[in-house]
């Protein structure tokens, strides 16, 4: 038995499609559609583990194997191997009693009636997860306080925008309190305004009533802006799981430094160690400094001695560069070292 | 806790059906259009059908053909022309959720996949059916005139008309279901609409079939779902109710088990293999 207080916890979970010989596929496939070839493993031996009330995102490159593990995990897929625990509950056994206690929200896929007004969807999924009235009366009014759509639920969902249509979705897939909400891309085609409106409820979500968020997003503002950890899926397996904040020193071994000067300067003939020069402009320089913690201190006092120094920045390099050279890094033998090009 | 009060599986199952049945009628616009364009094919072919039973009763110097009068047989082809336009393709719906992936996320919510579809389909086959006998009833007393229905005859017909409701859906599900295994379930669901206008007594009731075709016809599910209910309830009594009830049962049960089966080891197929 796996423990039964984590949220989700996975052991040496496997996935593998077009298996010849997966039990019952016998003789179908003599059919046309039927099974044949060589098996693509999905996933290889994936363990991970998620406590209740964490807000994790799995990232990782198309075809990495983010939508087979969540398939698994809501039981709609059976694994090759493995087990899995979601809520205590094996999910391709107990998918139905799993479902009173999960949500799934998927960016490309609306359980909405398009011409209905969401409100009467509600009212088709109170039926569906067996709500006394009340309660859903209480819930419908909670949630349209939060996501703000009091003047959305009496609309045809078709005249909604994408954005509005989102926060409808949201609350549909919230009306049975789960405590567990599975998101598959849920920003996708969203504009920027509509995307941080969804990031801010499904963090309020958490904060409020302890709700465990499992995300996949191509989005690195989702990532950042939303969950404490994330898993980095990389051709079915797990190259890294860590806190969002051990992603960037981890993955990315530089900071970078600009510098503008009052007037212009000449090009530096040498450099403080660990440094490196990006760009030069007669105004303006761009350095990188090697190694996450190295310290800056040393470089900006001795760019201060270079020039009359008007304006300095020091940043790490933005999340989607982190995630790409992430993927890039784990992608297999074309490793460059220090981690950039 | 979730807030949430599990009932018996059965009255969660029903709840889930009447839910789905009121959002399917809220959501007429799917459906009301092609109810008007039915509206006018059921008219054309009512008074076609009427114009070839006088022809045949004038042709056979009869009052009565298979146990019924002219104004009868014109009543006959309303009521069986009702069921059949009232039918709903379930099949094309089941077999898009399959494909498209549909299926898998409806599983993501309790009620059951079927269930939820049983429903809509009982809230638009009864709408179909009740637009469909109402505006068929004014074309046929326009036609050929009132009929006598005798009450008791008329409850064993909508008795008969319930259980062909749940059987056709059986069935009509199952043709769907075929799209875990094939490509094309639209070509069997044309089939199976061509078949049960022959061999159901659409056009023609079973008593006037030749004797052969009579017989294959009575022990197939077809008769019993049409020509079963059109002709209780033109009977003078319950007379006839007790078999028609027995071969839907037994039809219901063959075909309900040969669903349940499908739909079991298709949805294995979707959750080992893959969908
Ligand atoms: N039903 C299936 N049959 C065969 N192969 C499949 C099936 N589903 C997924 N795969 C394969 O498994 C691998 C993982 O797919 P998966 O959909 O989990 O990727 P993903 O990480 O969600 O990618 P994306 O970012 O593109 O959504 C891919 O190589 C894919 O081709
Ligand atoms: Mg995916």
């Amino acid at each position: 038995m796996q423990d039964a207080g984590a949220a989700i916890s996975v052991r040496d979970l496997t996935r593998s499609f077009d298996r010849p010989g997966v039990p019952g596929a016998g003789w179908r496939r003599l059919l046309p559609g039927g099974t044949r070839g060589a098996p693509t493993v999905a996933l290889h031996p994936v363990s991970f583990r998620v406590e209740r009330g964490e807000r994790v995102a799995l990232i990782g490159p198309n075809g990495a194997g983010k939508s087979t593990t969540i398939k698994l995990l809501t039981g709609i897929l059976h694994p090759s191997g493995g087990d899995a625990r979601v809520l205590g509950r094996v999910p391709w056994r107990e998918r139905t009693d799993l479902a009173y206690d999960i949500a799934t929200v998927f960016g490309q896929k609306s359980q909405l009636w398009y011409h209905l007004p969401a409100r009467s969807t509600f009212e088709l999924l109170r039926h569906v997860y067996d709500l006394d009235a009340g309660v859903a009366r209480r819930r419908v009014g909670e949630l349209t306080e939060r996501l703000g759509l009091r003047d959305l639920l009496d609309r045809p969902v078709r005249t909604l925008s994408l954005g509005e249509r989102m926060r409808c979705e949201l609350a549909a897939a919230l009306i049975h309190s789960p405590r567990l909400v599975f998101l598959d891309e849920p920003t996708i085609g969203l504009d920027v305004e509509a995307r941080q409106a969804v990031r801010a409820h499904v963090r309020e979500l958490n904060a409020r009533q302890g709700t465990t968020i499992f995300l996949t997003s191509h989005d690195a503002a989702d990532i950042e802006q939303v969950c404490e950890r994330v898993i980095v899926m990389q051709a079915g397996r797990v190259a890294f799981d860590g806190p969002v904040s051990t992603l960037r020193s981890r993955y990315v071994r530089g900071r970078q430094i600009e510098a503008h000067f009052l007037v212009p300067v000449d090009r530096p003939v040498d450099l403080p160690p660990g440094a490196s020069l990006v760009d030069v402009e007669p105004q303006r320089w761009r350095l990188e400094v090697h190694e996450a913690g190295a310290p800056v201190g040393p470089v900006v006092a001795w760019l201060m001695a270079c020039g009359p120094v008007v304006d300095l920045t020091v940043s790490d390099p933005p999340m989607e560069d982190v995630i790409a050279a992430i993927y890039r890094e784990t992608a297999g033998p074309r490793v460059i070292p220090g981690g950039r090009p | 806790m979730t807030p949430r009060r599990r009932r018996g599986m059965l009255a969660h199952r029903a709840r889930v059906i009447g839910a789905h049945a009121i959002v399917t009628l809220r959501d007429q616009g799917a459906y009301l259009g092609e109810l008007a364009l039915g509206g006018a094919i059921l008219f054309v072919f009512l008074f076609v059908l009427s114009c070839l039973w006088t022809a045949t009763f004038r042709a056979q110097e009869s009052s009565l053909l298979g146990g019924l009068t002219l104004v009868q047989m014109t009543w006959y082809v309303t009521f069986t022309e009702a069921l059949v336009m009232s039918r709903v393709n379930v099949a094309r719906r089941i077999d898009e959720d399959i494909r498209t992936g549909n299926l898998a996320h409806a599983l993501l919510r309790p009620g059951g996949y079927l269930t939820a579809r049983f429903g809509a389909y009982l809230a638009e086959r009864l709408v179909r059916f009740a637009f469909s006998l109402g505006f068929g009833s004014v074309v046929a007393l326009a036609l050929a005139g009132p009929v006598v229905i005798d009450p008791v005859a008329a409850l064993g017909a909508i008795v008969a008309t319930g259980l062909a409701f749940v059987l056709e859906f059986a069935i009509i599900a199952g043709i769907g279901l075929g799209a875990f295994w094939t490509e094309d379930t639209s070509s069997i669901y044309f089939l199976y609409t061509r078949v049960s206008l022959l061999l159901g007594g659409v056009l023609i009731p079973i008593e006037l079939f030749p004797e052969g075709a009579a017989i294959v016809a009575r022990a197939l599910p077809f008769a019993p779902m049409i020509h079963g209910p059109a002709r209780l309830a033109l009977a003078p009594d319950g007379t006839g109710f007790l078999s028609v009830i027995a071969s839907l049962v037994v039809s219901l049960t063959v075909v309900g088990t040969m669903m349940a089966v499908g739909y079991r080891s298709g949805l294995e197929r979707l959750t080992v293999q893959g969908g």
